[in-house]
Parts: structure tokens; sequence; C-alpha cells
């Protein structure tokens, strides 16, 4: 974790809570203890980093043997001795790190070692890899970056009006998209919306499956990031996934809309009430056909994908 | 000789019971999702459970939320505003 705060100078805050495994750990609470008093003396990180590193020297000590690994530990690091045993062996620190057991075992954590990342619960399959948590706090900061709103915006469509949104891709390329507004009203409002606040500028097609879908709308690259609202499902069942060209919401559930979206890149019927519908592209094709091929469930470390400059709303009669 | 059967099974089950390790993480790929990473402090409720021990007095959480506040107690590496706060639970073990 440590070394999360030091790639991440600027993003990432790591805490330490004591969980001790007291029924199968014998010393854990002691070992706790130990590092409460040397980080009364300022030197927490520095116990906790040499605990770490020499868990096998001590784990398995009896009671009194590991009280004095732990004040030879003190001594180790220039610290007061006599302060560090006096807590030590008062158990000056004793109920504070129940304390934090019994939070733990409150929020159900299964064993050691646990996380809160950002308040959610990371437990039981926490990663041990640093490449993995790396990957994972790359994708959190991306997240955090995206604009965000509390509630879907106000509805501005104009009835009988006909609205298209015209893609320019950084490359050069362009094509048009014709929304369907009578068929997902909240869905085109939105992705009106996002458009003309500049959401989608500079956001890529992330996830692009040769003869599937070409998926876009998050700026932070991951399919994870929205615009801080969610949209329900507008199914419309005179319309349906029978083509290349449909433009249509990406979720993670039903009711999950938020500014992702993909157009497909050949049939996919097997989509149909599930995803919403709300646009085909009218021009252009060749464009979107020529998108980058891009997985990133195979491939995370893949370049990032084909950019959209802008999207432009036209609306006419 | 009973009690020391009973004794020793008590033992073995103890044993059995072990600190877990982790997979990978995954992320989700299928759609966007709202995330809201803000981490707003909560006010302090009547029914979390506070201790007083020496010099330290913390208010523990039992909800995701309750914990996920920083306290003054707690041991902290990194950035003072940071976007991601990690709270690791561990035993040195």
């Amino acid at each position: 974790m440590a070394r999360l705060a030091d790639a991440f100078p600027n993003e990432v805050q790591i805490v330490y809570r004591h969980f001790p495994l007291n029924q199968i750990h014998p010393n854990a609470q002691k070992s706790a203890e130990a590092s409460e008093a040397a980080g009364a003396q300022g030197a927490f990180w520095q116990y906790h980093d040499l605990l770490f590193e020499r868990q096998s020297q001590w784990a398995q000590l009896s009671t009194d043997e590991a009280r004095q690994f732990f004040i030879d530990l003190a001594a180790e690091l220039g610290l007061d001795v006599d302060q560090f045993t006096a807590d030590l062996d008062s158990g000056a620190y004793a109920d504070y790190v129940s304390a934090l057991e019994q939070e733990a075992v409150a929020l159900g954590l299964p064993g050691t070692p646990s996380a809160l990342v950002n308040g959610e619960i990371v437990a039981g399959n926490i990663p041990i890899d640093y490449t993995v948590w790396e990957n994972y706090v790359k994708t959190l900061i991306a997240v955090a970056s995206i604009p965000q709103w509390d509630e879907p915006p106000e509805m501005t469509l104009q009835e009988g009006k006909t609205y298209h949104a015209r893609v320019k891709m950084e490359n050069g390329g362009e094509f048009l998209i014709e929304l369907y507004p009578e068929s997902a009203p909240q869905t085109v409002n939105s992705f009106v919306f996002l458009a003309n606040e500049g959401f989608f500028d500079g956001v890529t097609f992330h996830r692009v499956l040769d003869g599937f879908v070409a998926q876009t709308g998050d700026p932070s690259g991951t399919g994870m990031g929205g615009p801080g609202y969610t949209l329900p499902n507008e199914i419309d069942p005179n319309l349906s996934h029978e083509s290349e060209g449909v433009v249509a919401m990406a979720n993670r559930g039903p009711d999950t809309n938020g500014s992702g979206w993909y157009i497909t890149l050949g049939p996919a019927v097997n989509l149909d009430g599930d995803y919403t519908i709300f646009g085909r592209v009218v021009e252009g094709m060749d464009i979107v056909e020529g998108l980058t091929l891009r997985d990133p469930a195979t491939n995370p470390d893949a370049p990032p994908g084909d950019a959209i400059e802008s999207i432009t709303i036209e609306i006419s009669d | 000789m009973r009690k020391y059967l009973i004794l020793a099974l008590l033992i073995l089950l103890l044993a059995a019971c072990g600190s877990t390790t982790g997979s990978s993480t995954t992320t989700g790929e299928e759609a966007t999702t709202a995330v809201d990473n803000s981490v707003t402090p909560t006010e302090e409720k009547d029914n979390n459970e506070s201790t007083q021990t020496g010099s330290i007095s913390v208010i523990t959480g039992s909800t995701p939320e309750e914990a996920s506040v920083v306290r003054e107690q707690d041991h902290i590496l990194g950035a003072e505003e940071p976007v991601v706060t990690i709270i690791e639970y561990g035993d040195f073990q």
C-alpha cells in the first residue's frame, strides 16, 4: 500500500487500522498495541514495516518472548524504551486496538488484509499483486475526474423537431447519428445535454469488438465512469439491433444507463429488450467500421482507442 | 481423556480458520455507472460506539460509510486531499 502512496502522491491516501486475528495469531493483539506505542513516539510506520518484514520471527513466540521482541524493536528504532515498555505493559492501547477489531467485525470483514476503498469494502478477494492495485487506483483516479451531476438534466427537447448528432473524430473522420427522441426521450435528452456540455470531447472508443459493437461514452476510458446520474431503460419494441449502425446505451443491468453508448458493427438481436436504442448511424458508417479494434478485457494495456473530438447536435424541422 | 480430546478438536478447529488472501479484483466493463467517489465527513451519530482508553477516544463505525471517515488517531500516508482513500485493516501477518 505504501508503494501506492509513493506512486500517486497527490491522489492516494493510505490509512492503516488494526484487525488483530486473535483466534489464530496469538501475538496479534500485542503486536498491534506495540505499533501504537511506537506511534505515540512518532514511529508507527517504521515499526509497522519492521513487524511485517519480521513476522516470521515473532508470530509464534511465547507471550513473554514476543513482548521482548517488540521492546527490542523499539530499541532498534531508537525509541524511548522505558516509555514504550510502560505503554505496552499497561495496555494503554489495548482498548483502542480492540475497538478497531470490533469495527472490522461489525463491517463483516472476513479477515486480513481487507480494505475500504473510497467507502467500499474490498475484502475476501483483495488483490495482493501491486500491478492490480495500481491499475485499480488509476481507474479510480480517472473516474474521479469526470464531471458529475446529481440528477438527469431537465427536458429540453423540442417536440416535432428532428435531432442529429454529428460526431467528429480526432483523426479527422466524421459520422452522423439520427437520434430517436420519440422512442427514448430521456436518453436522447441526456445525450444532447452531455454533448452540448462537451462531455464526450476527447472520449475514446475504448471497446471495439469486430463485428459486434464499438463502445464509448466514458471519459475515463474504462467503462466504469459516468455522469453522476442514471437513466431508466427506454425500450421501444419497434426497434431492434438488427443491423450495423444501431446506437444504444451501455448499462450494467436494468435502469443503470449513464453516459456509455455503443454502435453495432453487425446484427446483435440478442441485445434487444435489454439496451435502450436511441439512434442510428445515417452517414459515415465506414468511419465507424474503421475504428481501431480494442478489447480491454483481453488487453487492458492496449493504447487508448480512437477519440471523439466533438459531438455537435443539429436540430431541424 | 475425553476432555482433552474435545480440547484438541477445538484447537484443530481454530487452526483451520485462516486469514484470507486475495485474488485479483476485476473492474466491470460492460457499462458506465455513475461513481460517486466523494468521501464526505459524516456527523457523529449517537448510536456509534465510543471507546475511551488512555489518551485515545475513538468512535468506530459499523457501516462502510461511518468507517470511511478518516480519524485523527488513524495512521496515514500520502495525499492530504486524496482522490482515492484506501483504509487497510491488517494484523501484521
